[in-house]
């Protein structure tokens, strides 16, 4: 029976992965387990290569819930892809969580080749589960906006560069030592990947917020629904990148205007490293012929006068790379 | 050797070990005849439910094995057969085969199990050890391959009174075949492989355990069933008395092992580690389960097993109590709960158990003496295949290797690397190995370049299965609405040869450059339909399949009209996707073909020679300027071999082989490249071009810092002891103390080397020969004595050689003086032990070569936590490592014998056959593509691709894939932060197509 609750019948995507959970729902097959029919299934090969901006355009496209399943930990048919999606779906939840929409919506699980009674039995909890929670908000005639933009504001922040590079080398933040040659505590780690998480979310509301009209401080806090104290750091930011202007000043409150323009994807830094290293090989191009060293001392400084993409402090000479591992989160340095 | 011999092997059994030599000669070129006794493959491993020591679902990790085999184009399956005869020698063996028939039609049967429900017939089900019940007609297990079902000849009501035929009348797809005949098939191959395994010991014999008398009494075979997910209840424990799920759990070990009354004196090397995972796995279940396991030694000899083992204790709160051998299980008064009696700190006590396990061993198979004389082969005392310590694969008849089981109790990787290793040896080139080759050949490719997609459905009924819950035609009729649709059409069973044929000929009608499959699972059936529009003239990539089988029909039977609106989501679900299918090509790429292999030592000379003698060109490099290695400080064996003797042959055989180039007092420097094509750089000069890297490095001896070591010269390692024996002016000894487990097993290097316990008896019984007054004690932890070598430490303790326990806490003290002092604490008499040696022999740890961390960054291969090269897969793959065309043997991978790390040379060497023996080898058509104008070369995707096939090219700082070493999981893709990387097939697109045609209305 496909669940009925007041007529709402929940729409459950699921990813699985082709090795371990895709053949422990054939196996439910094989073996007659019934379970609800509200789940669509999509094969991928791996867990690993669930994408968390497709998961969030999941949620905007109207999905009511979205299960992830991989195999167990250890088990995975490429090493250790599964562990990469626990890594992101666990920063992603994070972020689901900050746009309004409830984060239960968003499920992974491990599911081996032999278990086809696990499986069905995970299926229809979840399809409880959001049963429980009610349609996605964000699908049908009437959206909340508020969610809507949250969602659309997350989706760009996943698939900004700071945050997925971060992302994407948490492990080796935690496994491999870093500039001092010393481990990294993984609270550490986690919490610089959170912060990032927080600003990227919080600058890309900005940039939507200010989007076409300008806008004081005190009207992006409302719209974005960010503390105002907040705003004013990543604005700097943001100025700093060409990315929001100031127009005029009104009364006493400077008011910002955001330069992304419409149907322009929403991108806190688009293409900075890209940036950085162009910059970097004109400056160097540019130069009348010198020794290697030269050049190297040449692109210290350089790299000197740019922002560190992880800590984003101006890189100096007394840079604290205390989480940074000098080359592994920057292509630029080496 | 036989002139103009044959290319084919045969390969006798289908469990793990056969299905292995299966793959690496089939992917090495030769034609393979797999003959199995069961009607489905898999063997003994198909059982378990987790495996040791990663606690990987055995499943998961072998069902590929399983689909690989089953679809093998070199691989011919002999199911439910028998080898009855053998003539000829080798290069040439006649050998019979006999069929027995399935009574089910293989073309045919499409695996749908209507047959075994509509069966009246209900037996013992031996697959989940008699714990369930299975119908007359059958599938072994649901991931079964072949997946026809078979009938049980034995229990058939048709077969027995001549009526019933209800499976007939049920079956769809007219697959019965009630007439088939056992066939007589007589085939030539050039070798044969013996890889069957062991049988478990049955405990009834034991009347002291009541096994089969007392119900909570099972045997571990039987617990491994209950815990497995698809097992007789589900994953869950029940003891049989009641169904409870019991709290405490009693496992006795070496139940038909180690023992001169019942089953074997030799020890089954499995049975420790597997009752710790079972332990574990019990607990993983049900967290109040506890656990207690009584052994007299605990054997966890094997790479990382000891971390098992302490995690087992710490974690999982597993007691195990040694110096055991529980004479018997009692039953309590009231309740069915059990009694078992044991020793400990010197007093006998009592613990009740709800469920008692036996942990049994391992026999011959119960037709070994037959199939003995069919083949003519020698068994050893234990009825075992007999081998020899350097020629573990090779039985007493040239030509006939074995591998796992059959030639002593082993664990899955032992046995693995024996199945490859065995391949290596039986497959030997050949003029007319072509010949049995399976070649097809496809018309050209049609270009779909700037053609609106137009896409072909073909939904199956598959009989009933599908049509009977799935309103068929309704979803044909809903596919041609849908975009891009230009034929769909319904078939009875769309995997027929009929409708195969019939498909390609709607691809030349319609004209189409997309189809697509609504059936079962593409686990099974997509690569069969992708062959078929290859056929067709299409990329086999433009194909998709809708699942509606397993996850529509089959789950959703209890609601038809859900299950056809589903069923119609599924469709549109794939025309969306298909839409956007674009053509992929299998990139190949050249095969240098020569070899490099890293370490003179016994395990690369063997890996040398081997590769050398197929033909291909060998660079071996060694570090010291001499062969050899460690074992040039062997100087006897406990078989008797003379292994100097035997290492002087292997390197002058290496030294004078025209193939193998020697480098000595050389190292490497440089590696690049990728499989097939490695360049190399040497420290004497030479650049050097190659396909396959082997890494042989070796270990080294631990230097004890403990007990007086270095400080008085009568404290002597284990080695130095050889040596000193081998030399003519060795001083007779009165008393020697060899300590056991001098650096291994503790805080700092938590694992067993494996060797010292059986050396050590070695040793003990060569100074007991030598100088029978003398006195010879060892003070060990667990005698780890495994397999046959338990024979060796039973000869010790007859010939008066003391072996003394101590606790990991009360290590022995040593006292400095003339004679020295060595007091232990003996936990069984809880005595104090006083000796005074005037040897004290440290039996050292085996410690990973401290070359291993730079030679590991060189080759970008990964290290385990102790610092030894860490394999692709503990159980499946242990000479492999993640990255194509790299392997590690010997020493180098973890301590082990001389005979296994000639068997795992010989995989190593057979897994580097598999790729030096194709000219060309091809990429998969699934993997990651660069867009290179949005790449940054931030290297996230350098830092999460676990294959090394994604790397940042130093000149452009563009990443590039290797698409010979991609495998296709697009972690990358889904990581890279600049959406720079596709995996291609599974594109962002695709997977967004989809998922938008997933959430539309209806």
């Amino acid at each position: 029976m496909e669940k009925e609750d007041n007529g709402f019948n929940p729409k459950i995507v699921g990813f699985l992965c082709n090795w371990c959970s895709y053949a422990g729902a054939d196996l439910a097959g094989v073996s007659r387990f019934i379970y609800p029919p509200n789940l669509r299934i999509i094969r991928v090969m791996c867990s690993g290569s669930v994408d968390p901006a497709v998961l969030i355009e999941g949620f905007l496209r109207g999905a009511d819930g979205i299960l992830v399943c991989g195999c167990h930990p250890g088990d995975c048919h490429y090493q250790d892809g599964n562990s990469h999606a626990a890594r992101r779906i666990e920063t992603l939840r994070k972020l689901i969580q900050l746009t309004g929409l409830e984060p239960e919506r968003l499920r992974m699980e491990w599911v081996s080749a032999s278990e086809g009674k696990r499986f069905a039995e995970i299926v229809t909890e979840f399809v409880d589960t959001v049963t429980e929670l009610g349609p996605n908000p964000v699908a049908g005639d009437a959206p909340d906006i508020d969610i809507m933009e949250g969602l659309y504001v997350a989706r760009s922040a996943v698939d900004d560069f700071r945050l997925s590079l971060l992302m994407n080398k948490e492990h080796l933040l935690e496994t491999k030592p870093n500039a001092f040659n010393r481990m990294n505590p993984s609270e550490k780690v986690h919490d610089v990947v959170e912060k990032a998480m927080l600003d990227e979310y919080a600058r890309c509301r900005i940039l939507l917020a200010t989007k076409g009209q300008p806008q004081s401080v005190k009207e992006i806090s409302e719209r974005a629904n960010l503390p105002e104290r907040e705003i004013l750091g990543h604005i700097v930011l943001l100025r700093d990148r060409g990315l929001v202007t100031m127009t005029e000043i009104r009364g006493i409150s400077p008011l910002y205007l955001s330069q992304i323009e419409e149907g322009q994807e929403i991108s806190t830094l688009p293409l900075w490293a890209k940036v950085q290293k162009e910059s970097i090989e004109t400056s160097i191009a540019s130069l009348p012929d010198v020794d290697e060293a030269t050049k190297k001392w040449i692109v210290r400084e350089l790299l000197l006068t740019l922002r560190c993409y992880n800590c984003e402090r101006r890189r100096s000479n007394v840079c604290h790379f205390s989480v940074c591992v000098r080359g592994l989160l920057s292509g630029v340095v080496e | 050797m036989v002139e103009n011999s044959v290319g084919a092997v045969l390969v006798i059994g289908g469990g793990i070990s056969g299905m292995q030599s299966s793959l690496d000669l089939a992917n090495s070129g030769f034609k393979v005849y797999l003959v199995e006794k069961a009607s489905a493959l898999g063997g003994r491993m198909s059982q378990l439910d987790k495996t040791f020591p990663t606690n990987d679902c055995s499943m998961c990790i072998l069902s590929p094995k399983l689909v690989e085999v089953g679809r093998h184009p070199n691989i011919e399956l002999m199911m439910s057969s028998e080898l009855t005869n053998v003539e000829g020698e080798k290069g040439g063996f006649q050998v019979t085969v006999l069929k027995h028939p399935r009574y089910v039609d293989d073309e045919k049967c499409v695996g749908c199990g209507v047959c075994a429900e509509k069966c009246p017939i209900k037996v013992p089900n031996e697959f989940d050890m008699e714990q369930s019940e299975r119908k007359a007609i059958y599938r072994m297990y649901p991931q079964a391959i072949p997946m026809t079902f078979v009938i049980d000849e034995k229990n058939c009501t048709y077969f027995r009174t001549g009526k019933c035929k209800a499976c007939e009348k049920f079956c769809e797809a007219k697959a019965i075949d009630f007439d088939q005949k056992p066939e007589e098939i007589t085939l030539t191959v050039q070798s044969i492989i013996l890889g069957f395994g062991a049988k478990p010991y049955n405990p009834r014999a034991i009347s002291e355990y009541g096994y089969g008398v007392l119900p909570n009494v099972i045997t571990s075979l039987e617990l491994e069933r209950m815990l497995s997910a698809t097992g007789p209840t589900m994953g869950e424990i029940q003891r049989p008395s009641d169904g409870e799920v019991p709290k405490r759990i009693g496992f006795i070990q070496c139940v038909g092992s180690r023992s001169e009354v019942y089953g074997g004196i030799y020890c089954s090397s499995v049975c420790c580690m597997y009752a710790l995972k079972e332990a574990i796995d019990a607990h993983d279940h049900y967290p109040d389960i506890q656990s207690r396991i009584f052994c007299m030694d605990m054997r966890a000899f094997g790479k990382e097993f000891e971390d098992y083992r302490i995690r087992a204790e710490e974690e999982y709160g597993v007691g195990i109590t040694r110096n055991n051998r529980i004479a018997s299980v009692g039953e309590t008064l009231k309740g069915d709960n059990l009694i078992i009696n044991y020793s400990e700190m010197g007093e006998i006590r009592e613990e009740i158990f709800d469920l008692v396990v036996l942990s049994v061993g391992l026999e011959p198979p119960e037709n070994i003496e037959e199939i003995s004389k069919v083949l003519g082969i020698s068994l050893n005392e234990f009825d075992f295949c007999q081998t020899g310590m350097f020629t573990p694969l090779e039985t007493s008849i040239p030509g006939i290797y074995v591998s796992g089981m059959l030639s002593g109790p082993r664990d899955i990787p032992d046995t693995v690397a024996q199945a490859s290793g065995a391949a290596s040896l039986a497959g030997t080139p050949s003029e007319k190995k072509e010949e049995d080759l399976q070649k097809r050949e496809y018309p050209a490719e049609k270009d779909i370049e700037g053609v609106e997609p137009r896409i072909g459905v073909f939904v199956c009924h598959c009989g009933i299965n599908i049509g009977g819950v799935v309103d068929v035609p309704g979803v044909v009729e809903y596919a041609k609405t849908l975009p891009g649709v230009v034929h769909a059409e319904d078939n009875l069973y769309t995997c027929s040869l009929d409708t195969q044929k019939s498909i390609r000929e709607r691809i030349e009608e319609h004209n189409l450059n997309r189809v697509i499959v609504a059936s079962c699972s593409p686990r099974s059936y997509e690569k069969l339909f992708q062959e078929t529009i290859r056929e067709g003239g299409l990329n086999p990539y433009l194909f998709e399949m809708a699942n509606i089988r397993e996850q529509c029909s089959w789950v959703h039977s209890d609601n038809h009209e859900e299950a056809t609106k589903k069923a119609k989501r599924l469709v549109r679900m794939a025309v969306a996707k298909a839409g956007l299918l674009r053509p992929l090509e299998k990139i190949p790429v050249s095969v240098t073909k020569s070899a490099l292999v890293l370490g003179g030592g016994l395990s690369g000379m063997v890996a040398s020679l081997e590769i050398a003698q197929k033909g291909f060109d060998v660079h071996l490099v060694e570090k010291m300027d001499v062969l050899g290695g460690n074992m040039r400080r062997v100087t006897h064996s406990l078989t008797g071999e003379d292994p100097q003797a035997i290492m002087e042959e292997k390197m002058e055989a290496c030294q004078s082989n025209p193939k193998i180039q020697v480098h000595l007092n050389t190292e490497l420097e440089n590696t690049e490249g990728y499989v097939g094509n490695f360049r190399s750089r040497l420290s004497d000069g030479s650049e050097i071009e190659h396909g396959v890297t082997i890494v042989a490095t070796g270990a080294v001896e631990y230097k004890p810092q403990e007990y007086l070591y270095g400080e008085d010269p009568n404290v002597i390692t284990q080695l130095e002891l050889e040596e000193r024996m081998s030399r003519e002016d060795f001083k007779p000894p009165q008393e020697v103390v060899i300590i056991q487990c001098v650096g291994s097993r503790n805080k700092e290097y938590p694992n067993c080397s494996r060797i010292c316990c059986t050396t050590a008896v070695g040793n003990a019984l060569e100074l007991k020969k030598r100088f029978p007054t003398s006195s010879i004690y060892v003070i060990f932890r667990d005698i780890r004595t495994y397999g046959f070598r338990e024979k060796y430490y039973k000869e010790a303790c007859k010939e008066g050689v003391i072996f003394i326990r101590f606790e990991d806490d009360d290590p022995p003290i040593i006292t400095k003086g003339e004679p020295l002092e060595v007091q232990v604490k003996d936990k069984f008499l809880m005595e104090d032990i006083l000796m005074k040696p005037d040897l004290l022999v440290l039996n050292a740890a085996t410690r990973p070569n401290p070359d291993n961390d730079g030679l590991s960054e060189i080759l970008k291969v990964p290290l385990s936590k102790d610092g030894f090269f860490l394999e692709a897969h503990a159980k499946l793959r242990p000479v492999d490592f993640a990255t194509d065309g790299i392997f590690v043997c010997g020493l180098a991978q973890s301590p082990k014998f001389v005979d296994e790390n000639i068997s795992q040379a010989m995989a190593a060497a057979a897994r580097a056959l598999t790729f030096l023996t194709k000219d060309e080898i091809e990429s998969e058509g699934v993997v990651s593509w660069v867009n290179e104008d949005l790449c940054v070369g931030c290297k996230t995707c350098e830092a999460i691709c676990p294959f090394g096939a994604i790397e940042v090219d130093p000149e452009t700082k563009k990443s590039k894939v290797s698409e010979p070493v991609c495998k296709g999981c697009g972690t990358c893709a889904a990581g890279c932060p600049e959406r720079a990387i596709t995996l291609r097939h599974f594109s962002r697109d695709q997977i967004i197509a989809q998922l938008t045609a997933a959430i539309e209305e209806g």
